[in-house]
Order: structure tokens, then sequence, then C-alpha cells
């Protein structure tokens, strides 16, 4: 798969440096051990939401929502069902992204990038902590409540021009995200119904 | 006869003057190669030197010479990167560099100037997005299928992965811009995906690349002498624990065939003159022949580089490592010399008994080197000059100064102590024995000749080792920049018309990226359209997006916005109007864009023709002969030249490898005819074991499938101008003992010389080493066995000169 994503990065291209400051675990790996603790663990989750993506320079926001499905390390089934018909699948397996049958990379601009925003999106989903870790600087509190809240910065700034900021919180499970990108668009994903996926997965 | 009886006659009248004139030349000669050497002597060590140059499209030179400038002042380090060791330590590595990059005459670029680069770039290319469309959108609006593209952006919207990099939503609704600047950049390679960081993975390992541009000469020594120490002291920030690193870049082919030429010089040049020591004592058993031979052979060097550095701007390395095969060849006139000494005891006796022989041995060597001079090859040019110099200068040294300095004669024993020569037996074959021999001969002349084969592949003059062409090979395949090499040159008369034309040539190169038959290519046109592009892809928008019932509307409507939204959209694409990329500008605002050397501006010839110009280059496996047929099908082959280095140097060496087998065939025969003037029909015994080997050569090639080409050919002018010394002193001689010592000692020389040639690692050297070695070795023998000494008087009728 990795051929297919190069070309995104061509013009920042043919080389790029990184600030890639030696990570500091300690204050983290207790906060990361807690928020574990917090969680409850699944194979796989299912579950609805609803979407608001606020495009910069435009007061309203942008509304969709649908039903997921997530099995863990393995895919990523996400269907829009309002205001419009669409259903994205992301393969970790084969390392597939499908929109409504077609290959992500092929026509859309950020679709180039589907590998690397794909795996960080997951890693969301799944909380997957270390590998968030490895992109994004790592901030948190849990209050009272048992409620988590987490702020990730990206580490570089070629991954800032697509993921600058995320913030993730929710309590047994991931129940709120919200994605920021250097061109200040904003996209708050909110989780309805999360629970165990219990039928196998189509 | 007669003339050349005069002739000596008449030299010996002025000897005293042709004696001080010689030396007062050798002295002078002498001065200036110092003179020139300790001023720092220019030597070229780029194998192509060797070649022609041809004009063979317009403005040649001058691209070729800025084409030049692109790939060969270039070098790429790949270093691994990915632990915090190794990151610390590369940014080491790279303050290093920068640190001396004024010492050093050196341009360090990093990805950290390709971010900034594509920062300044957006701000630029942001004014003009409505003017730009990259293939795919513009299919899709002239077929009018633009709701494709607003429902593509609805869903895109409506997803959860974030999705836009360089500019917001409003400024660019369609994500057009977005896609354009995709469609312009280059695939490059295997670059990491997986990692935030921008970098490239090869076997499990992570690597940065660092482009260091260099001023100066690739294939100049002192540029060499310079970045190899650069080099060697940076790389030393990778050792210990040894952090993996590639490098590429035609410098350090350049400085390991310099390297290789030098260190064979010094070989062969030991060896020979190890031989002749060792051979001078075995014949002589004094020092004296000896001091005196390695003063000739020292003349013969000087006086020849002396003249190439008159001639020449720049030495060549092969010249100077053939030049030194000719230690063991020049040697013959002083073997000859101190042999007919032993037998005709003075000095003055000698030179006359032998003048005419080694006189007539000297023209026909230098005919065969002196036929080279007719080639168009600049470096077998300054060859046939370096070997003629040095044979004229050694014979002269030789014929003038032998007598005078050397007072000794037969009686003086201190001198000589072993007098009698080294015998070497004469073969005195039968008929029968002879016409087995040539049948046997015709044989594998026959066979071998029927499985003679050419081949002119530009890579027999591939001079580098195999670890650095597997090191090139690693570091394009991990950039993804395989088979180079090759380029478009686009001819117009304006930049409008230039723009266009490329756009053309884009048309094919991408068709064959599609096909699988290319990889990518680097335009200017893709930076900076044409005008009219710019105005058909704004037309395009204005119909189907942002105009009167364009897409805009429904994707607006869709997202829940409202009609005030829309109309700032719209203002937006209207204030742009009339607002276009050009070259100038262009080159103004991103004058470090990647592809700003492609773009040749405006050139003008000695007879004042004027184009403007630029370089497409691509990289791929399609052949040149299918992209030329596409190019003339769509009509562009008289403003597009492609440029295939690889395939014009391979032409030129078949070209000329067919022209000098003629001038070999035609010299020959020319020296069959002078000879038959002077021997009669003595000739045939002259000239046929100098034929017959070349023949057997030819057909033992053949047999064991080595393939010829120019090199060879040349091989067996030379064969022709050395193999015939030996039938000429033979022959002069009436094959008298001492005659029979000295063309055995020089054969024994000869073949050691090109014996270590047919070793070189050299190509070119080589080539003419396995040519030469048999020959002379055949040649030899099959004197040996045609000249009957017990025959003498009867076929000999010059014994009295």
């Amino acid at each position: 798969m990795s051929n297919r994503y190069t070309k995104y990065f061509g013009i920042i291209a043919t080389s790029a440096s990184f600030l890639w400051l030696p990570v500091s675990l300690a204050n983290n790996s207790e906060l990361i051990k807690n928020i574990k603790l917090l969680m409850d663990e699944h194979d796989s989750v299912q579950g609805e939401f609803v979407q608001e993506k606020k495009l910069a320079g435009f007061s309203r926001p942008v509304r969709s929502s649908g039903v997921f499905q997530l099995i863990k390390s393995k895919s990523l089934k996400w269907q829009i069902t309002s205001p419009i018909e669409s259903l994205l699948l992301l393969d970790m397996e084969q390392g597939s992204y499908l929109l409504d049958g077609k290959t992500l990379s092929e026509d859309t601009a950020g679709s180039a990038t589907v590998s690397l925003v794909g795996e960080i999106v997951i890693a969301v989903f799944e909380s997957d902590w270390e590998k968030l870790e490895k992109y994004f600087t790592l901030t948190g509190e849990i209050d009272k409540n048992e409620v988590w809240s987490v702020t990730l910065v990206s580490r570089s700034d070629v991954l800032a021009k697509v993921i600058e900021k995320i913030r993730m919180s929710g309590d047994r499970y991931v129940k709120h995200i919200t994605i920021s990108d250097k061109s200040q668009d904003e996209t708050h994903i909110q989780f309805l119904e999360v629970r165990p996926l219990t039928s196998a997965p189509e | 006869m007669i003339q050349m009886e005069m002739l000596v006659r008449f030299a010996q009248r002025c000897r005293v003057s042709l004696v001080l004139g010689w030396v007062a030349i050798i002295i002078g000669l002498g001065l200036f190669s110092i003179s020139e050497l300790t001023s720092g002597p220019q030597f070229e060590s780029n194998i192509l030197a060797l070649l022609p140059k041809e004009d063979r499209f317009p403005f040649q030179q001058q691209i070729e010479k800025k084409a030049q400038d692109m790939f060969e002042n270039q070098v790429i380090y790949l270093v691994e990167v990915g632990t915090p060791r190794f990151d610390t330590r590369y940014e080491q590595f790279l303050t290093e560099l920068e640190t001396r990059s004024k010492e050093f005459r050196i341009h360090v670029k990093t990805d950290k100037d390709f971010i900034f680069e594509s920062q300044q770039w957006v701000t630029y290319y942001s004014d003009y997005r409505y003017n730009l469309l990259d293939n795919k959108s513009r299919e899709l609006l002239m077929a009018e299928r633009a709701d494709e593209l607003t429902e593509k952006q609805l869903k895109k919207i409506f997803g959860p992965l974030p999705a836009r990099v360089w500019l917001p939503f409003k400024q660019d609704p369609f994500s057009l811009f977005e896609d354009w600047v995709i469609s312009t950049t280059v695939k490059s390679g295997n670059v990491d995906s997986t990692s935030p960081d921008f970098t490239y993975s090869y076997k499990d390992k992570k690597y940065k690349p660092i482009a260091v541009v260099f001023d100066g000469d690739a294939f100049s020594e002192t540029s060499q002498r310079r970045l190899e120490f650069l080099f060697h002291e940076i790389e030393k920030v990778l050792e210990a624990p040894a952090q993996s690193f590639f490098k590429a870049g035609l410098i350090f082919h350049a400085m390991a065939g310099a390297e290789q030429a030098k260190s064979e010089i010094t070989t062969i040049g030991l060896i020979s003159i190890m031989t002749i020591v060792v051979l001078f004592f075995l014949a002589y058993r004094s020092i004296t022949p000896l001091l005196f031979t390695i003063i000739a052979i020292f003349v013969g060097c000087l006086n020849a580089l002396a003249i190439c550095l008159l001639l020449f701007e720049r030495i060549h390395l092969v010249t100077l490592a053939f030049g030194t095969s000719l230690i063991g060849v020049s040697v013959d006139y002083c073997f000859h010399y101190f042999s007919a000494k032993k037998h005709y005891g003075s000095p003055g006796q000698t030179i006359k008994k032998i003048i005419i022989a080694i006189f007539i041995g000297l023209a026909s060597s230098v005919l065969a080197y002196g036929a080279q001079l007719v080639t168009p090859f600049p470096g077998l040019r300054q060859l046939a000059v370096f070997a003629s110099a040095g044979l004229i200068s050694v014979w002269l040294t030789v014929v003038l100064l032998f007598p005078l300095v050397d007072k000794t004669t037969k009686t003086d024993n201190k001198w000589f102590i072993y007098q009698r020569p080294i015998h070497i037996p004469v073969w005195t074959i039968s008929r029968t024995q002879g016409s087995v021999m040539l049948l046997a001969v015709a044989a594998v002349v026959i066979f071998g000749l029927l499985q003679l084969t050419a081949n002119d592949d530009v890579r027999i003059l591939q001079t580098s080792p195999q670890s650095l062409i597997e090191e090139d090979i690693t570091v394009r395949s991990i950039l993804g920049r395989q088979a180079g090499g090759r380029y478009f040159v686009v001819y117009a008369k304006t930049e409008e018309e230039l723009l266009h034309i490329e756009e053309q040539v884009r048309i094919i190169l991408e068709n064959e990226i599609i096909d699988g038959k290319l990889e990518s290519f680097e335009a200017i046109s893709t930076a900076v359209p044409s005008i009219k592009t710019q105005r058909d892809n704004r037309a395009l928008q204005d119909q189907y997006l942002y105009g009167k019932g364009g897409q805009i509307d429904t994707l607006f409507t869709t997202l829940g916005l409202g009609a005030g939204e829309i109309g700032a959209v719209r203002q937006g694409f209207n204030r742009t109007q009339g607002q276009f990329i050009t070259l100038d500008t262009w080159r103004e605002k991103l004058p470090d864009s990647p592809l700003a050397h492609l773009y040749l501006g405006s050139l003008v010839d000695e007879s004042g023709n004027k184009a403007v110009v630029s370089l497409v280059n691509f990289f791929g496996a399609s052949p040149s002969t299918h992209l030329q047929t596409l190019l003339e099908n769509a009509g562009l082959a008289g403003n597009v030249y492609l440029v295939d280095k690889a395939k014009s140097i391979s032409e030129i060496l078949e070209r000329y490898r067919i022209e000098m087998a003629l001038i070999a065939l035609i010299a020959y025969a020319s020296v069959f005819l002078i000879l038959f003037w002077r021997y009669g029909k003595s000739v045939i015994r002259v000239v046929s074991p100098v034929v017959l080997a070349s023949l057997l050569v030819m057909g033992m090639l053949g047999i064991l499938n080595v393939q010829v080409n120019l090199f060879c050919v040349l091989g067996f002018l030379l064969l022709l101008g050395v193999g015939l010394d030996i039938g000429i002193f033979l022959q002069e001689s009436n094959a008298q003992a001492h005659a029979r010592e000295a063309v055995s000692l020089s054969a024994i020389t000869t073949m050691l010389a090109f014996g270590l040639l047919s070793l070189s690692n050299t190509p070119v050297l080589h080539y003419f080493g396995i040519v030469v070695l048999p020959g002379i070795a055949l040649v030899w023998l099959i004197s040996l066995m045609l000249f009957d000494s017990y025959k003498k008087e009867r076929v000999c009728p010059h014994k009295n000169i």
C-alpha cells in the first residue's frame, strides 16, 4: 500500500525533516494507565455517531450522522445515513480504504494521506495510546466523575498540515472526539449507544 | 631505396646540428612539462571525454553543459534515522555539512528547505488557483460531470477523515487546488507513509535524504580532492556504532575511475620497468645499456607528455595509462641498438647498420598509431599524439645521442661482459608441417569469424566498480528515480509556445505512466501552465462550478449554507479574473523551485539562431524509439528532441567501429604496398606473421565469444604497427642472432605491457590488451618459424645496408 499514498507528500517532499522530540513518558504513562483502568476492553464495538464539521469562515456547522462498527486491529465501518448515504470502510489488515467501493487514494486529496490519517483515526477510535504517543504529545486529566479527557498535539509539521490537534474524552468508551486541522476546520464526533458488538460483522 | 640511403648519408653529414637541435628540443620540452606539472596539470578522468563531440540537436553544447551541471554536480546522501541516537547524529551530520558549506563551496538541501519552499509555493499559487486544474477534474468538467465533484466533496465533508491540507474550504470549495497540488508532485519512491516523519524506508530501516550541490567540475581533480576530504570528514559522524547510509553521485564514479586509472598507470609502469631491468641484465649483463635505455624512455615519456600538454587542454588519464605501455614498445629501439652492438662493435657502425630497420619500424608504428588521428575521438587522438611523440623521441634519442654518449667498443670488456646474444631458436618447419599448420589456422579463422559478433553497448565504457553501481541503484530505487539519463529538449519561439508544446509532450508522458511504461517526469509546464491552458481551466470552472447555475449552488445548499456565503465565494472567483501565472513572476517568486533548472531560457547560437528552450526530464523504461514514434505521431518531432545519451554513445561507438575497421584494412593494405616496394616478393614473409596473427586473434575472439567493439578494432591497428617491427627487423638483419635476440626481448616487453592492459579494469584499455597480447605472441612465434637464418643469403637482397 505504501506507494499509492506517497504522492501527497511529494511537494513537501523528496524529503522532509521532523522535529522528533524525545518522548518523555513519565507523567503520561501514569495517566494512560489510569484511563485504561476506566475503559472497558472489547475486541469490537458498535454504535451511533453524530458529526459536526465546522468549516473555517462559516458559522453554521455541517451535520451528519450514522452508525459505525469497529473491530479492533481489523476494520472500521463508518456508515453515514443522513443527510446523504455513504459508506467508508477502513481495512487495517489489507491497508485498503474504500469510500462507497472506490479506493480513496485515487481521487481525493486527503486520501493520499489515508494510510497515515486512517491509521491515526483508527488509533483514536481504538484508544491505542501507544500508537498515538508516536505521533502526538499527549496531555490530559481525569475528573472526579471518572470522565477522562486528553489533548493530542501533533509532533511533526507535516502531520500538523492535516491534523494539528485532537481532543478526546470519554468514560468506559470514547464519547467525544474533536479533530482540528491547520485550515481551522474542526470535526467534532459524538458517539452514542456504544456497546460491544454482539453479532458477527458481515 | 636509393632515396633512403641518401637520406641516411645526409643525416650523417649534419649530425652535429641534428644532435644539438634534438638536445635543445628535449631541454625545451622538458622545461615546459616541468613548469606545467608544477603548476598543477589538468587531468581528465571522464571516460565520455574520450568520445567525439557531435552536434546532434540545436544548442547541444549549451544544453548539455546545463544538463551536466544539473545531474553531475550533485551528491545525494540517505542517512539512517529512526532511533533517538541516529536522529541526533543525522542532525549533527547536517550541521557539519552546513558549517563547512562556504569553505568547500557546497550548497546543502534538506527536507527543511522543501517544507519552506512548499509554503511559499502555496502562497504564490493560491492567488491563481482558479486557473489550475488537474487532468481528472478537467476531464470531469469537460464531460459535463461537474455534479460528481459536488458529490465527492459532500462525502468528504460529511465523512470523519480530515482531508484538507492547503487551503480552507471557503477558498477551495471543490478541493480542486488540493487535487492540482497532488497532481503536480512527483511520486517519490519508498516514502514511509506510516511515519509522520518524512522518511524513506528500505529493508526495515528509515532514511532521510540530504542533497549536496557543489561548485566545480565532477571530473576535475581539484574538486574531487576537495570533496573527498569533506565527505571523509563528515562521514566520521556516522561511525561507531555504525549508522548506515547510502550515497550516490557522479563524482564518486569519477573519483573511482581516476583512482583506478592512476593505480593502473603505476602498476603497468612499474612492472614494465622491472621486466626491462631483468631482461637487460639477462641480455647484456651490464648497467650501462639499462641506464641509457631508462634515460631514452624518460625523454620519450616527458616529450610525449609535453606535446600533449601543448596540444590539448587536459590530459586524459586513459592516455597516460595507455602511454605507459609505450615503455614496452619504445624500448625496442634500445634493444636493437645494444643487441646489434654486440655484433658490430662500434656505436657508429651499429647505428649505421640498424638505422633503416628501426626507421621502417618506427614509420610503421607511427602510421598505425597515427591512424587514430583521423578518428574524431579526442581521446584517441591524444593517444595517437602521445604514442607517436614518445616513439619518435625515443628513436631520435637512440639514433642521435646513443652513439655520441656511448664511447665503448666491442673490445671494451668493462662495458659488455656478456658478448654473445641469447640463443633464440629458429624453427625450421617442413612443407608438410607448414601446410598442416596453415590448414589449422584457416579452420580456426573461418570457424571463429563465423561466430564473431559485435557489441557497441555504452556499458563497455563503464569503469565503475560493481559496489558503486549497486549503491547507485539502491539510492535511485529508494528515491524512485529509476533509469534516468534521458530527457526531452523542447524548442519554441516564445515562452507561451514553449509551455504549450510541453503540455502536449506531457500528455504523451502521462499516458505512458498510466500504461506503466514510465514512472515519473518533471516539466516546468506543470508549475507554469500556458496562458491558454490557464484561460481554459478558468472558463471550465466558470461554466460548471462558480458561474450562474454552477455546482456551487448545489454544494452550498446541501451543506445548509446560504446565498450570502455563495455570493462571497463567487466574488472571490471574479476578483482573480485576468491574473495569470507567468514564467517571469514564477521565477521571481519561487526562485528555489526544484523545477526551475528545467527552464533554460532564450538561447542564441553562433549563427545567431534563437530559441526558447526547456528540458523535460523523465524516468522509466519506455524505449526511446517508442517515445520518438509517439512524438512524431503527435506532430511534435520538429520542436522536441529526445536525448538518450546512452543510445547516442552506442551509436557513435558502432559507427566508428565500422569506420575504423575500414581504416585498419586500408592501413594493412598500404603498409603491404610500401613494404612491397622495398622487399619485393619477400614482403610476404615480413607481413604474413602480422596478417596471420590478426586473423587468428579474430578467430579466437569469435570462438571465445568475446564481442568486438571499436577498441578491439583499434587494437588490431596497434598490432599492425607493433607486430610489423618484428618482421622488418628480422628481414633487414637477415634474421641474425642479434636481431632475433632484440625482437624476442621487445616482443616480451610488448606482450607484458599489453598483457597488463588486458587485465585493466578500464574497459578501453582492456580491449586493446586482449587483442595486442595474443597478437604479438603469435607474430613472434610465426616470424621465428618463417625466418630461416640458413637461407638468409638467398632471400635477403639488402644485406649490405
